[in-house]
């Protein structure tokens, strides 16, 4: 092409970019003035104007991968010496772990949740089977529901570059087959001589029994076999915990699918496990007889195998054996394992279970775990060595590390001493006097949510929110089960029920149509709700049933009053950094009042406040989500949910402060927790919700509720999309669930091609916004104390700080339509920054104890619009309001206002909160003139997960041609209740 | 020895500025082998995705190509952009080999790896890339650069700018339409040949 027309085609090029799309096509015909060939020319590059990720990435980084490997010359292909180094999904593959016929297993490093997990690559026969892969995937799912702590976790299936692998939970620590192979060592090596210098292996037999009965009941209650269970399937953790590895993948890897076999070559197990002889005979070891001949297999066949691995680490030898695999079989079908091989102090309880365990006739075999668990807490429970050992403080985690207590092998022991009668003593000893252990059951198990439990002060009844029958009730059952009572019936969204000490009344908070909270009580056997407080939730009654603590609704500070409102007292706030204060719980003495000081986003931290000296102190800093605290019965700990560990679980600390102790481990956000007064039962809720970014179309007349989902990556939280000046693409910010710190993203309007642009795990980069020419993105970035604005360009970089704040700062933003100015409201401050001459200047004051954390600037740049909240029931001045800061504000709308966008033509789309959370969308005029109502129905986020009285979650943003808009929404997978008891 | 090699790499680089094009070969090896090491660093330590870090550890590589040595080139700039040719001649010269073993029938299909060069147009490859930056140099020298050093050198607008003296804006326009023009080249490429 000569130079002159290509300058001409550059120029129009950019010409048409700095316009509104729908102006192009004029702008392009008119310039072009009949040239055809230019006009297409021109066309032609501009679809291609989505710069995207195309070479957005310097070319090291796909080279780097390609240099790395090329270490050894040549770069290879999927082989396995190759995949250390190697990317599968976003997980890097570290070491190799170890192999079989099911696949190598991998360490990697999970680059999103930054942690290290297990990958399992299946096989390439297996990867290519596309009906295996799909029954694969199926069973993954049910398999990564399960929620033990005894259970090794599976994350999923991941599949990249024709790698297909499982992901699982990395346990450290050994296996039970290394830990009985490493005792069997020592006591060989003993016998050369008394003085040779070796050590006791640490060791409870009967504790890791227990464990993996928990794990198979657990996972038998849900239908799920393991199948393959042998000792080097259980892992001990250095803690003491003990995990079972590879639930149910013997029938996953299994070719035919089937439940039963027609020869024992082709048994599930054998064939799963692949070709090398050594691991078929540690396998078959463990089949029952029943898999042994090919059999249909049910739970009955873990049983056995639960039998075989219990009669190995109290005998030290293997229940079945043979030198051959087929000689091994053969001694599974007929014979009887050496019964004089248990030590003659083995308990005559775990005598009898083991031999029910390795009965051959599956119907007279024991016939579920669960009744080899009791059998064994009974031994544990029973009186033999009490007084011996001290008691243990704990029965999950078995023994904590550093303890001086040791456990040895009975028979190890009794091999040592060379007598039977010293094995009988050092049985003795390594018995615990024992507590029964922690058992989780479900609670309630419907479809919606069901959340918040509160136990009655007996711990018979719980009391939680639910939206079973529609809308958001507060509804009584007993924990044995039976009936539900629905205490409540009004529609309005509900939240936190908590008992009053004597178990009569009910309190709980209530929305009302200002959109602030009140709190309610309702007599726990039933009968007209009344309310208690004004403007106040999350309510919390003193032990004596005089005080209560609540968050007040509308500033969430943290009062104390009598249950009438009088002597109303303020907690101070222990942080200024905190925005609300939430889910108070006086301590069993009345003294100290536990709660959570919550900032921005998924952080918030424990406090507990000393009423008496007034001084607040912190038990642990998280630097990421703790809530829920609630008191042991002592009153010396507080069991509080915690995203530490990456989901929300369950975990324990001193009051006083020290180091958490873990208590439930799983994928789910367990949280919302509350333990019974004698502290040996806790209910919590697990939660699982995603938000979304969703897209409704404006256009359509009808009141069709109509959301088109943008986002779908369920395993990361999606909000604040911002429309890009040409309508073709969104800026949003985007988490991986748990703690991972927001980033900036930028995808096509349609959601596709997310591609994350700015990522720091340091610290949350939220709210991005475009300039007016598309190239940037300017954003929230908490890089510093009081936080800044930054910027990035769209075809990646470095991100830039543009100022940072010396005051209070504020995310919640607005870049003027000329990209020159920032503005925020700062309490009633509204500011301006303007980036250019990085002057910050005071646009103008409202009236004191007005806010204006929403705002948005005129089209003109001439006014400010903010968003009034409610202060009390029916605030006149709540709504919508627009200033230049010469003459008087102006409210355009009047009411609970949620959210608010800039659209075309110089209206305002705002959204009106309703208290049944089924918001009304509006359209304004900046003036205030032609209000009117878009007749589509959008449901609020009731940030179950976020604490109540956040309302202003459902960010928008209208795009430029008003036809779309895109909404950050919130959609809830599960929410049910769970309990644990005997807890420690 | 790393002080002789920054030293030899110096004297290489600034024999080719002065015109002897021998002296790129020489230099590709010994570039290659520092690129090497950084990316076996990259990938053992850093994320991806990561485009702050990249840069950085580019700019590291190249800082200790240059060693101790004084740099007779005008500017630091201007060493980038020779490191950024050097660059672009390995990965290229990788891809084309690459595409010869396939063509050989051993190897895999000529892909890289979940698209990060190419996100939305997966097949393409860096030959192709290369076959169509010659074509835009043809058409616009400058626009060919602004590619080389962006995307191959990993540089920031600013610092391309600086090398090509001009504006930061000119680069983010030139930018802008070159990568446009790839696009549409190479999904014409993609069209027309297969």
């Amino acid at each position: 092409m000569e130079r002159e027309r290509w300058l001409k085609v550059e120029s129009l090029y950019h010409g048409a970019l700095e316009r509104e799309a729908s102006e192009r096509p004029r702008f392009l015909s008119e310039a072009c003035s009949g040239d055809e060939s230019l006009l297409r020319e021109v066309e032609s590059l501009l679809a291609e104007e989505e710069p995207g990720s195309f070479l957005g990435k310097p070319a090291f980084e796909v080279a780097a991968q390609v240099l790395a490997e090329d270490q050894s010359g040549g770069v290879g292909t999927a082989s396995p010496e190759a995949m250390p180094g190697r990317a599968v999904s976003h997980y890097r593959i570290l070491e190799k772990l170890g192999a079989g016929g099911m696949g190598e297993v991998y360490r990697a490093l999970d680059t999103k949740l930054w942690r290290d997990v297990a990958l399992k690559i299946l096989p390439k026969a297996m990867a290519d089977d596309a009906e295996r892969m799909a029954r694969f995937e199926r069973e993954a799912r049910v398999l990564a529901s399960l929620n033990h702590p005894n259970i090794a976790a599976i994350y999923g299936l991941e599949e990249s570059n024709g790698i297909r692998a499982l992901v699982m939970e990395l346990v450290e620590g050994e296996t039970l087959a290394e830990l009985l192979e490493r005792a069997k060592i020592e006591i060989r090596k003993s016998n050369i001589g008394p003085s040779f210098d070796f050590r006791i292996p640490s060791f409870d037999s009967l504790g890791i029994a227990r464990q993996i009965a928990e794990a198979l009941e657990y996972a038998h209650e849900r239908g799920i076999i393991h199948r393959d269970l042998k000792p080097a399937n259980v892992k001990i953790t250095p803690e003491g915990m003990v995990k079972v590895l590879d639930f149910g993948l013997a029938k996953m890897l299994d070719p035919q699918g089937s439940q039963s076999a027609p020869n024992p070559n082709n048994s599930p197990a054998l064939s799963a496990l692949g070709t090398s002889a050594g691991m078929i005979l540690g396998t078959a070891a463990y089949m029952s007889p029943e898999q042994a001949k090919g059999q249909r297999v049910d739970r009955r066949c873990d049983i056995w195998a639960f039998g075989c691995v219990l009669y190995e680490m109290l005998s030290g030898g293997k229940a079945f054996q043979g030198e051959t695999t087929s000689d091994v079989l053969a001694s599974v079908i007929k014979s009887e394992p050496e019964w004089s091989a248990l030590p003659a102090a083995t308990p005559l309880g775990i005598q009898r279970l083991i031999r029910r365990c390795l009965q051959k006739d599956v119907r007279q075999r024991l016939q579920a775990i669960g009744d080899a668990r009791i059998a064994i807490e009974e031994t544990l429970g029973g009186d033999v060595g009490a007084g011996l050992v001290p008691a243990r403080t704990e029965t999950v985690t078995g023994q904590p590390p550093g303890s001086p207590l040791r456990r040895i092998l009975p028979w190890a022991a009794g091999l040592l001493a060379g007598a039977l009668l010293a094995g009988l003593a050092v049985w003795k000893f390594a018995l615990p006097a024992a507590q029964p252990s922690m058992h989780f059951s479900a609670v309630t198990n419907f479809a919606g949510v069901q959340a918040q439990p509160a136990l009655s002060p007996d711990g018979r009844s719980v009391a939680f929110v639910s939206n079973r029958d529609g809308p958001y009730e507060i509804y009584v059952g007993l924990i044995s089960g039976g009936n539900l009572v629905k205490l409540t019936d009004d529609a309005n969204f509900k939240a936190r029920p908590c008992w009053s000490p004597d178990g009569t009344e009910i309190a709980y908070g209530r929305l009302n149509p200002s959109g602030i909270w009140d709190i309610w009580e309702v007599p726990a056997l039933g009968g007209t709700p009344r309310r208690l407080i004004l403007n106040a939730l999350d309510p919390a009654w003193s032990p004596d049933g005089q005080t209560l603590a609540y968050t007040n609704s509308a500033t969430g500070a943290l009062w104390t009053s009598d249950v009438s409102g009088q002597s109303a007292r303020l907690i101070p706030a222990p942080d200024t950094s905190d925005e609300r204060y939430a889910e108070p719980r006086f301590s069993p003495d009345g003294h100290k009042l536990a709660f959570v000081g919550k900032w921005y986003g998924p952080y918030g931290n424990l406090h507990v406040a000393d009423l008496t000296s007034g001084k607040v102190r912190e038990p642990a800093h998280e630097e990421t989500l703790a809530l829920s605290p609630a008191w042991s019965a002592d009153g010396k700990f507080l069991y509080f949910a915690s995203s530490r560990g990456g989901t929300m679980n369950v975990w324990k600390i001193a009051a006083t402060g020290g180091e958490p102790e873990q208590i439930t481990a799983g994928q789910g956000d367990d949280a919302q927790l509350d333990v019974s007064a004698d502290g040996k039962r806790i209910v919590f809720s697990t939660f699982r919700a995603n938000t979304n970014i969703v897209e409704l179309n404006l256009g359509l007349k009808t009141g069709r509720q109509d959301l088109n989902p943008l986002t779908a990556d369920p395993a990361r939280h999606q909000l604040a999309p911002a429309y890009s000046p040409d309508g073709k693409r969104l800026a949003y910010f985007s988490n991986l669930k748990g703690s991972e710190p927001e980033g900036a993203w930028m995808s096509n309007a349609d959601g596709s091609s997310p591609v994350p642009l700015v990522q720091d795990k340091r610290f949350a980069n939220v709210f991005p916004h475009w300039t007016p020419d598309g190239n940037w993105l300017v954003y929230y970035s908490f890089a510093s104390s009081h936080g800044e604005y930054r910027r990035i360009s769209v075809s990646g970089g470095a991100p830039q700080t543009l100022v940072e704040n010396d005051g209070p700062g504020a995310y919640l933003f607005d870049l003027g339509p000329d990209g020159r100015v920032i503005y925020k409201g700062v309490k009633n401050q509204v500011l301006a920054f303007d980036l250019q001459s990085h002057k910050p200047q005071t646009l103008g004051t409202l009236p004191a104890g007005e806010e204006c954390r929403v705002l948005h600037s005129s089209p003109d740049g001439r006014s400010v619009a903010y968003m009034v909240r409610a202060r009390g029931e029916n605030d006149p001045k709540a709504g919508l309001w627009v200033t230049d800061f010469k003459n008087e504000p102006r409210q355009i709308f009047r009411g609970w206002v949620v959210w608010f966008a800039r659209g075309p033509n110089r209206d305002v789309y705002l959204l009106e909160g309703k208290p049944d959370l089924n918001g009304v969308l509006w359209k304004v005029g900046w003036d205030g003139r032609g209000l009117s109502r878009i007749p589509m129905p959008v449901p609020l986020i009731h940030s179950y997960y976020v604490l109540p009285g956040q309302n202003d979650q459902n960010f928008f943003d209208v795009s430029p041609d008003g036809r779309h808009l895109a909404m950050t929404t919130e959609s809830v997978l599960e929410a049910n209740i769970g309990m644990i008891e005997n807890v420690r | 020895m790393r002080k002789s090699s920054g030293h030899e790499i110096t004297q290489l680089l600034k024999a080719w500025s002065e015109g002897e094009p021998a002296a790129l070969d020489k230099l590709v090896p010994l570039v290659y082998r520092e690129l090497r090491r950084m990316a076996g660093r990259y990938m053992a330590q850093e994320r991806p995705g990561h485009t702050l870090q990249t840069t950085a550890l580019v700019h590291e590589a190249y800082m200790r190509l240059a060693g101790s040595a004084p740099v007779s080139f005008e500017s630091r700039a201007q060493f980038f952009a020779v490191c950024a040719q050097v660059m672009r001649r390995i990965l290229v010269d990788w891809a084309r080999s690459r595409q010869a073993q396939k063509r050989g029938g051993e190897g895999e299909p000529m892909q890289l790896e979940e698209g990060l060069v190419l996100r939305e147009e997966p097949g393409r490859d860096l030959v192709a890339l290369d076959d169509a930056l010659k074509l835009l140099n043809a058409q616009d020298a400058r626009k060919g650069q602004v590619v080389e050093l962006r995307f191959f050198g990993g540089l920031s607008v600013e610092e391309t700018a600086a090398v090509l003296k001009v504006s930061p804006e000119t680069v983010t326009r030139d930018w802008r339409l070159a990568r446009s023009w790839l696009r549409r080249e190479l999904r014409w490429e993609s069209q027309s040949g297969a």
